[in-house]
């Protein structure tokens, strides 16, 4: 076990906005205990890595409600190997089963589908951190 | 997963009772409601008769007797050309009016050919850049014959639409719909970007109802509401009732600037969500009909019987659905749709089970469709206005929903505004989704395939048909947009935004009629939006990646 809260930056990139998900979790993770940065809204993939860097996080957590799930994680994949952010990232919200196996190609470490038990993603995290 | 609901034994289960007692907003209920229950209610004061004040039991004396609800699914993919190829399919399938939805990029009032456009184009619905895109969109769709909902909060997108009446040659005296236009919810909830600052989003719907009032009489080019508030958390009581404060808020406007509030209040209009809790939500329906009429004529003075009726469009609330046993979405749907029209609404879209998903399919939005069509054709819920009035139950609930709207109008009265700007308001309802959550968590509240009757093998399930992007059609529209900009007239797009700028910044005067220049003359989205924006001293490209260009 690590001696330092768990770090996680949450985050929309893209610009759609809906985001009850994003924030439940964000609270929920916060009331375990963790140390949530809650970027929000209309970030961009350099802002949160950006943040990534300067907080120095375990985990990034992404949201798309709005299909732009593929495009925007393979860019945010990228961006992290050329700034040599080892973080763990996470993608939920409205994604078809059919792209978790292409996510998970891409380098996306979990993947949380709308309606996943908040236990499960929580189960992740304390996975991640073994 | 061990113990409650879910694993009952058959004898254990032979003999349950269901636990939670309460209805989805969390009012507690009895077992039986008597007469003693609405003797307090005065029936010609509170309840009064369907087509009479206040509206209680319906906007009209015979309602669907009357005329059905509107069947307006909503519609917007990839590209102008595909958008106009579905709504050709639900005219044929029998929709009655329309619905259409535009893309996060148009939303955010930015261009398809933005920097930060790329990847969010045409997914969430249809590009509308210019007239060019609108003119693509009703191509074959004569718009005298159809009313129109444009799903946007952007005002100038409904001089687009106007645009491409004009180039049909249609008066615009003779265009029928309806548009969102509600830039305080939209500021509210920041759905879509930080395109409309509150002072220019009121201006611009207050110049919009003016406008139209004037010159299309046929169209309510406001719609209050949004999806936001109770998708973000709302019960069904703060849904109303918050929405309530915000229609207020843009009718002083108006009669501030000296709109007529008779003529004015019967151009505005509402969408509201449906969830799955039947009696509420019908009652929630009944109850704001008698708030809003009384508003309307006690705090604001109108007379006129038109301009007191709450009329709405419904959207079945999609985050009741679940991606877990996505079938059992289509039973939720029908549930919803049957407690608005049960409410008395006037139009009604009913979501595609397949969306906590992904976008909808063909064969999805088709069911849809069929939804709304069994309903209307074999339920028989038509035949009668009104056919919960009287139910000691149903009346019960609407006076109590009706006395908890009413709390929060007079509390919010002032401060909706401020309420909004300093996102006190979102909290609440954020602490609202998030104690939901806790409550499906902890299985106070069962929701079937998610927490209770869960199939394990599902994960390994294939999910059938998904909606798929159209890559090439989204790209041949960025190509139009670039094509549109190299040939269209530079020098009059040039002269009509410099115009439209420095009628924005007169603030009592109506930029409508400068911006419906512009659009004549292929300016695009972008170009108006940020014209407007500089004038009142905001940057021209709200996301600070692109200059004005004239």
């Amino acid at each position: 076990m690590k001696d330092k809260k768990t770090k996680v930056i949450m985050a929309k990139v893209a610009l759609d906005g809906h985001d009850r998900g994003l924030v439940v979790v964000s609270m929920w993770l916060r009331d375990l205990g963790m140390e949530v940065v809650h970027l929000g809204r209309y970030q961009t993939v350099d802002k949160v890595v950006q943040t990534a860097i300067e907080e120095d996080a375990d985990i990034i957590g992404l949201n798309f409600m709005g299909g732009e799930h593929l495009y925007f994680s393979a860019r945010m994949r990228e961006k992290m190997k050329e700034r040599g952010v080892n973080a763990r990232l996470m993608v939920g919200g409205i994604i078809p089963k059919d792209d978790i196996a292409k996510l998970k190609e891409m380098g996306v470490d979990a993947v949380f589908p709308a309606g996943t038990p908040m236990q499960k993603i929580v189960d992740s995290i304390t996975q991640f951190e073994r | 997963m061990e113990k409650q609901t879910t694993t009952l034994s058959i004898s254990e289960r032979y003999f349950e009772k269901p636990k939670r007692l309460k209805t989805w907003s969390g009012i507690p209920l009895k077992a039986t409601y008597t007469p003693e229950d609405i003797s307090h209610l005065d029936h010609a004061r509170d309840i009064g008769e369907p087509g009479a004040f206040p509206f209680t039991r319906g906007i009209h004396r015979d309602m669907y007797r009357g005329r059905l609800w509107s069947i307006r699914e909503i519609c917007g993919y990839d590209s102008p050309q595909a958008t106009n190829e579905r709504l050709r399919r639900l005219i044929a399938e029998g929709e009655s009016a329309l619905n259409v939805i535009a893309d996060a990029p148009t939303y955010c009032a930015i261009d398809s050919d933005h920097p930060l456009a790329e990847g969010n184009v045409g997914l969430i619905g249809v590009p509308l850049c210019s007239l060019r895109d609108t003119e693509i969109m009703m191509q074959g769709i004569p718009i005298d014959q159809v009313s129109m909902t444009l799903s946007v909060y952007i005002p100038p997108v409904l001089l687009l639409y106007l645009g491409a009446a004009e180039k049909q040659g249609v008066p615009l005296s003779r265009v029928r719909g309806t548009m969102l236009n509600d830039a305080l919810s939209q500021s509210l909830v920041r759905y879509f970007g930080p395109a409309l600052p509150q002072d220019l989003g009121v201006r611009l719907v207050a110049d919009s109802l003016i406008y139209c009032n004037e010159n299309v009489p046929l169209f309510y080019p406001l719609s209050v509401g949004s999806e936001g508030l109770r998708e973000s958390g709302a019960t069904a009581a703060q849904e109303i009732a918050f929405d309530f404060c915000i229609a207020r808020q843009y009718l002083k406007e108006v009669v501030r600037r000296g709109g007529n509030v008779d003529e004015i209040a019967r151009r505005v209009s509402f969408t509201h969500r449906c969830g799955i809790d039947i009696f509420e939500e019908a009652a929630k329906f009944r109850a704001a009909r008698r708030l809003w009429a009384s508003i309307v004529r006690d705090e604001l003075g109108a007379k006129d019987p038109r301009a007191l009726t709450y009329k709405v469009h419904v959207v079945t609330k999609g985050s009741d659905l679940f991606p877990q046993q996505p079938e059992c979405n289509i039973i939720r749907i029908a549930y919803q749709a049957l407690a608005a029209v049960l409410g008395g609404v006037q139009s009604l879209h009913t979501t595609s089970y397949d969306e906590p998903i992904c976008l909808p399919t063909e064969k999805s939005a088709l069911l849809a469709v069929r939804t709304q069509q069994v309903l209307a054709y074999e339920t028989g819920v038509v035949n009668v206005a009104d056919p919960l009035g009287g139910s000691y139950y149903v009346e019960h609930l609407t006076d109590q929903l009706y006395q908890e709207m009413r709390q929060i109008v007079e509390e919010w009265k002032e401060d909706i505004a401020e309420a909004i700007e300093s996102e006190r308001l979102m909290n609440l309802l954020q602490r609202q989704a998030y104690q939901f959550q806790r409550e499906v968590e902890a299985k106070e509240r069962l929701i079937v395939g998610v927490n209770a009757f869960i199939v394990e093998e599902e994960e390994e399930k294939e999910q059938g048909e998904l909606h798929k992007p159209s890559w090439e059609a989204i790209k041949q529209h960025v190509e139009n947009l670039k094509e549109l900009r190299r040939t269209r007239d530079v020098r009059k797009v040039k002269e009509t935004v410099e115009a439209l700028r420095k009628v924005a910044e007169k603030k009592e005067e109506n930029l409508i009629p400068a911006a419906m220049e512009a659009v004549r003359n292929y300016a695009t989205l972008g170009e108006i939006m940020g014209a407007i924006r500089l004038a009142y001293g905001y940057t021209y490209d709200c996301f600070d990646e692109l200059q004005y260009p004239f």
